[in-house]
């Protein structure tokens, strides 16, 4: 059994930024919408689920560099993924697809760092996920079969993120990252490819492909040049 | 020891893989891979004769090999 506190989030990614820095809590609620009804003649209710979600994302910090020059830009929407336990893969970690910058609060007091509270709003869903692999920099193209993490079954449909931290494309034009999927974690092969990346920022795609239970990552490299490095995350949200 | 003489299936792989040299999966053990020193790559119209005989079944299944029969 382990038990995370917040001295275990590795980061706190919203496009490619990490402004774990400068926030110092974080409160996240993810919800199934139930209907409760009780039917005639019947002495208890029953609890019918709808399909739908809800969710709400609330954080708080000070006023740094990296929150003035990120989160005050407002009404844009940004792929979250808040690495709750670390960085290894398979830990676990919050996400959303489209996280609104919706608005923010200052506040002075003359002893203390000025408060600043982002208002963030959903658009879609707040999820668990898992790390498909870990924040690390990746320079050849390769993949991470040989450390494959295993989600305990396979899924029918999902969310994947990515979240690109640093980027040097030493002449290439992009990078491509794909997540890779495997029944026995011998052979793997492409599940999904994302879009092509040219700067740091993040991306989020659903999946409705089944998704078997051992998963990877690869990344590749278009054009020619050299030097180039990638620092990226991926993860794994589960319907 | 040779228990077969039958050529090797070929598959005509339809979605990028990478899969370890056959000599690796047999000296890994049951479970995960400890060292594979080479990986395979094939891409989406490759045939190749040498995928792993416990990989076969579900890229089969899942539709990312086909069978290519022979003279490929």
């Amino acid at each position: 059994m382990a038990y995370y506190s917040g001295a275990d989030v590795y980061a706190l990614w919203l496009d490619g930024h990490d402004v774990r820095g400068s926030q110092q809590s974080l409160q996240a609620s993810m919800e199934a919408v139930v209907d409760r009804r009780r039917a005639l003649g019947s002495t208890s209710q029953a609890a019918l689920t709808t399909g739908q979600t809800d969710g709400t994302l609330e954080m708080s910090g000070w006023l740094s560099s990296d929150t003035i020059n990120y989160l005050s830009s407002l009404g844009t929407a940004s792929v979250l993924l808040v690495q709750l336990a670390g960085n290894t893969g398979g830990a676990l970690a919050l996400a959303g697809a489209s996280v609104l910058r919706s608005g923010q609060e200052l506040s002075y007091e003359d002893d203390r760092a000025a408060n600043y509270v982002p208002h963030l709003a959903l658009d879609g869903r707040l999820r668990l996920a898992n790390l498909a692999c870990p924040y690390a920099a990746r320079t050849t193209a390769g993949n991470t079969d040989a450390s494959y993490v295993d989600l305990g079954s396979s899924s029918a449909s999902g969310q994947i993120y990515l979240e690109l931290g640093a980027l040097t494309l030493g002449g290439y034009t992009s990078l491509t990252v794909t997540l890779r999927h495997s029944s026995d974690h011998v052979t793997f092969a492409t599940h999904t490819t994302l879009a092509a990346m040219t700067a740091i920022g993040g991306q989020s795609v659903a999946y409705t492909a089944s998704l078997n239970r051992y998963i990877s990552v690869g990344w590749s490299w278009t054009g020619s040049g050299s030097g180039q490095s990638a620092s990226f995350v991926v993860a794994v949200g589960r319907d | 020891m040779s228990r077969t003489t039958d050529p090797p299936a070929r598959y005509r792989v339809l979605v990028a893989i990478d899969y370890p040299a056959p000599e690796d999966v047999r000296h890994a053990a049951a479970g995960a891979l400890e060292r594979v020193r080479s990986w395979h790559h094939a891409e989406p119209g490759d045939v190749v004769d040498d995928i792993p005989e416990r990989s076969a079944a579900w890229l089969l299944a899942d539709g990312i090999i086909e069978l290519a029969g022979g003279g490929e």
